[in-house]
């Protein structure tokens, strides 16, 4: 069955991300070492409670090494459509309230934001605010990566504000399957389950390519559905590339057993004297030529029929993810309109299996938090019905608003993945609304608390003169 | 032994106790053994949205037979959805 919504549908049926009031107080030291935060976190649930206020809790505070807080989430159920979940959710508008107190604290100090975050950065072995330690994480390399960056180490131009924030998110693992079948001629076929939302098919064929050392144009990935393809949880969390490439990764491993297997039985020999490296089967004892993978293959009706497997499971081991951006923006302050002169974004990948991909991922998730930041906004009547379901009154930022969006890949390789992907999806998203809030306040001085910053309301934060506006 | 950590709402129902130290080959003997610790504390853990299990920092849903290494540091968390 297929069911198509119009696009009103889309707006007022399938939920937005969370309204939210949130309050962060922190304390910090004359040297800029935070020591304590208070944090209370109220989202809306729509109709029915979720999980969002945990969330949040979970992330206000998690780009800080702070000994002692008291953090509280409400989940407020109220008369407006249901909420769901939108990149990172949760963490973006938790970043907000935290990174543009930090920005103060910084400025309060005179001290750069970067090495106040530097200062005050978790790592290995430090308590997470949600509990477990932090295993290997990539936070301290953003934010060295954009301290020496060229955009970070340059003025802003003239009349530009420029502001820094860091996010973070956690990343899932859960349940993924998939099947690799060779061809006769040398070919796979590599099928999972994972939608590809953002270039995950190039990466499940990189990492069989990789295992298999085949050429990666003798590899098709296919996304198929639950009728051709063992179950795969949805495409979230950012976990594509990391749990599906899991299981293709453990479906290649298996297949190398059984070519070697085939290579054994073609050379009448024992399988323990064969072995597997770049691409074919060799003997150990020197007895015989290498045998390529498609002379194998091509064997493969003679030797025990069709060679392919399937793999499932639940991935464990998700890497946390950080982001680090920098922005810099123009402000008119004739009408409050905000221009995105220049940005870079800085993010751990793990491993980037495919870099562009990654950083069509890392800049996706920058707009879409721009978009949030600036102007995009779900506005209800007394009733709780949406009075702006489309396009034309929900503004969503376009190629002409933005700058080339500028980006860093960092690879600080998870331990807990065969190749060390992290996945790159989500965290993008978290830093853009303080980076924004901090660089507006820099060209401005005015500190705008609430989203998003539409020209009206940056207008009347300029214009009110108190610094505070919203 | 896992080490048993409790976050503030937890310790509501363990008398204020922040971490205890359980024998435990498996996420549900440990559950059993926190019961009779703390009576309570299950239904809490299995039925709230604390019920997802980190295992020395591995976030993990539906835990129930997994297995708990010597050692291993034990957090009930809520379980995390993505976008």
């Amino acid at each position: 069955m297929k069911m198509v919504m119009t696009r009103e549908e889309v707006f007022r049926a399938t939920g937005p991300t969370p309204g939210s009031v949130i309050r962060v107080k922190l304390g910090a030291t004359n040297d800029g070492r935070i020591t304590a935060a208070e944090a209370r976190l109220v989202y809306e649930s729509g109709a029915f409670p979720g999980v969002w206020a945990m969330l949040g809790c979970m992330c206000v505070v998690s780009p800080y090494n702070v000994e002692n807080f008291v953090i509280e989430g409400f989940e407020v159920v109220v008369n407006k459509p249901v909420n769901a979940a939108y990149r990172a959710p949760s963490a973006p508008m938790a970043a907000f309230a935290t990174d543009t107190l930090t920005d103060e604290i910084a400025r309060r100090l005179g001290m750069d934001p970067i090495d106040l975050r530097l200062l005050n950065c978790p790592g290995k072995g430090d308590v997470a605010p949600y509990g477990p330690k932090w295993p290997l994480i990539g936070l301290r390399d953003c934010l060295e990566a954009i301290r020496d960056s060229e955009h970070y180490r340059s003025e802003p131009a003239p009349g530009c504000g420029r502001g820094v924030a860091s996010g973070f998110w956690f990343n899932i693992g859960e349940a993924s399957s998939a099947t690799v079948n060779l061809n006769e001629n040398g070919t796979a076929t590599v099928v999972t389950g994972s939608p590809d939302i953002g270039g995950s098919r190039a990466s499940m064929a990189l990492m069989a390519a990789e295992e298999l050392g085949i050429d990666v144009h003798s590899i098709q990935p296919v996304v198929g559905d639950t009728e051709v393809v063992g179950f795969t949880d949805v495409t979230e969390g950012s976990r594509a590339t990391f749990a599906t490439g899991m299981a293709v990764v453990e479906a290649c491993r298996d297949l190398k057993v059984q070519l070697r297997g085939r290579a054994a039985r073609m050379w009448e020999c024992d399988v323990d004297d064969v072995e597997w490296a770049d691409g074919q089967a060799t003997h150990s004892g020197g007895k015989h030529e290498p045998l390529a993978l498609a002379a194998i293959t091509a064997e493969a009706g003679r030797t025990g029929g069709p060679l392919g497997t399937t793999a499932s499971l639940n991935a464990r081991g998700a890497g946390p993810a950080f982001s680090v951006q920098v922005v810099d923006v123009s402000v008119d302050d004739e009408t409050g309109r905000v221009t995105v002169e220049r940005y870079t974004t800085a993010q751990d990948a793990g491993t980037a299996i495919h870099p562009d991909y990654v950083e069509g991922q890392m800049q996706g998730g920058v707009v879409q938090g721009i978009g949030w930041a600036l102007n995009e906004e779900y506005i209800h009547d007394a009733d709780g019905v949406m009075e702006n379901p489309g396009f034309l009154d929900y503004r969503i930022p376009v190629a002409s608003d933005l700058p080339m969006i500028e980006t860093i890949i960092v690879e600080v390789p998870n331990p807990n993945h065969p190749y060390g992907v992290r996945g790159v999806g989500e965290v993008g998203i978290v830093p853009p609304l303080p980076a924004l809030a901090n660089a507006i306040h820099d060209a401005t001085g005015a500190r705008i608390r609430d989203l998003p910053m539409s020209p009206p309301r940056v207008l009347a934060a300029i214009t009110s003169g108190n610094g505070d506006g919203g | 032994m896992a080490h048993v950590h409790f976050s503030s709402a937890q310790r509501r129902l363990t008398g204020g106790v922040a971490d205890v130290k359980v024998e435990a080959e498996t996420v549900r003997e440990l559950l059993c053994r926190l019961e009779t610790m703390f009576p309570g504390i299950r239904a809490h853990l299995d039925q709230t949205s604390a019920s997802a299990v980190a295992i020395d920092g591995d976030i993990i849903p539906d835990a129930t037979y997994e297995p708990v290494p010597p050692g291993a540091e034990i957090h009930f968390i809520t379980p995390l959805a993505g976008g």
